[in-house]
């Protein structure tokens, strides 16, 4: 079973995740936590507590939008979708991710660990 | 099946203060669907409807949370309204100034290409000055900071102006490869302008180069709308004067001016920001680069 990562890096990087996962499709909330949660084979998980004050956070700093939209069923579901901002933000990050954990694996051999 | 609204206006109080219909309306989704998915997992109600409440551990804690993000919550980006706003000031300030220093009931006839542009960009200015500060959210304390330094720099500017305005204007005049004046208080006052606008973008947390744009942009926008402008000047000057005349002003409106508000700005290009990238200072704690875990 996959130990859960500690708190500090689980928020260092949820919105990476969450960036990430938007760059595909649109989402709405409930769907990016259990997506989140299934790739990751439960390493990163949200909680409402947690996920919602980021999207808001992310949506007022222009990195994602949020749009009501009925479904099938006519239920009536908030979906996230990334904004130009937050795209051009995904390939830099993506960057500086990579290159801290080459980083973190030279120094310590986490990708053997 | 529990009344998942209900629940959430219950827990949360006081309610998140902008769009707390909406936020309930998408809490109670994200407990609904929760509840739904252990359900079909095989979970006994009680027991998904415990761990459904496990979704937040202190209702408080996430309703503040809430509340401070649509509260700050804004329309416009924060490069926007760092850009833009300043740029818009620092216009301003820079017509103002000539407008100002043009002595009364005189009108230098050699100048009127310079003087048109400048009174037809300014109700622009004014206009997008106001929309933006209108636009800027109220409780953003760095953006009343900057509209309260503007209005001091400002105020001073204007009375140096008076004052400079009730004397002769002394003048530089280069005599190659053409006659040109330039007129000495105008140019310190864009070393001020230029000072002013690149200090209050620095204040804003702008990297190096937001602070140079700004600080320029009055030279900057006035080669734009001298360019725009040429057509029409080949169609009254006709080929080639319009490109000699085109020439003088770009020297005479653009670089000079441009390099007086450079000077101005050069005490305040030289630090780096402390926050290079494109969001705010305040933001930085939700920022996701590696750094920040390091913190």
């Amino acid at each position: 079973m996959t130990k859960r990562i500690r708190p500090q890096i689980t928020r260092g990087s949820a919105e990476l995740a969450i960036l990430a996962l938007l760059a595909d499709q649109s989402l709405y909330g409930f769907e990016i936590a259990k997506q989140i949660g299934e790739r990751t084979n439960g390493a990163l998980t949200f909680t409402l507590a947690s996920l919602y004050p980021l999207l808001y956070e992310m949506e007022k700093r222009g990195s994602v939008e949020g749009h009501w939209q009925s479904n099938h069923a006519g239920r009536d579901r908030r979906y996230y979708r990334l904004t130009p901002a937050g795209r051009k933000q995904l390939a830099p990050l993506r960057r500086e991710w990579r290159a801290f954990f080459n980083a973190l694996d030279a120094l310590a051999g986490v990708s053997h660990a | 099946m529990p009344d998942w609204k209900e629940l959430i206006r219950r827990r949360m109080q006081p309610p998140p203060v902008a769009q707390a219909n909406e936020v309930i309306e998408e809490l109670s989704t994200h407990l609904e669907e929760t509840y739904n998915d252990l359900i079909d997992r095989g979970c006994a109600p009680q027991a998904a409807f415990e761990r459904t409440l496990q979704e937040v551990d202190d209702w408080g804690v996430l309703c503040r949370r809430i509340s401070r993000t649509r509260l700050r919550r804004n329309p416009m980006n924060y490069r926007t309204r760092r850009l833009w706003l300043l740029v818009a000031v620092t216009w301003l300030g820079a017509s103002l100034s000539v407008m100002l220093l043009q002595p009364a009931g005189r009108l230098y006839p050699d100048l009127i290409l310079f003087y048109l542009p400048w009174l037809a960009t300014l109700p622009l200015a004014c206009a997008a000055a106001a929309y933006l500060a209108q636009r800027a959210d109220p409780t953003n304390d760095r953006i009343k900071r900057l509209w309260l330094s503007v209005t001091v720099t400002w105020l001073g500017a204007m009375l140096s102006l008076m004052v400079v305005d009730r004397a002769d204007h002394p003048s530089l005049v280069l005599r190659r490869p053409i006659p040109v004046t330039f007129s000495l208080p105008w140019l310190a006052t864009l070393i001020l302008v230029g000072a002013a606008g690149a200090y209050l973008a620095q204040r804003a947390d702008a990297p190096r180069k937001t602070r140079l744009v700004v600080a320029t942009s009055p030279a900057l926008l006035l080669g734009i709308v001298m360019l725009l402008l040429l057509p029409w000047r080949v169609t009254v000057d006709g080929y080639p004067w319009a490109f000699t005349f085109f020439a003088l002003d770009v020297e005479n409106c653009v670089v000079v001016p441009g390099l007086a508000l450079l000077l101005g700005a050069s005490p305040f290009l030289r630090q780096r920001s402390a926050n290079s990238s494109l969001l705010p200072e305040d933001d930085a704690n939700a920022s996701m680069g590696p750094t920040a875990l390091l913190g």
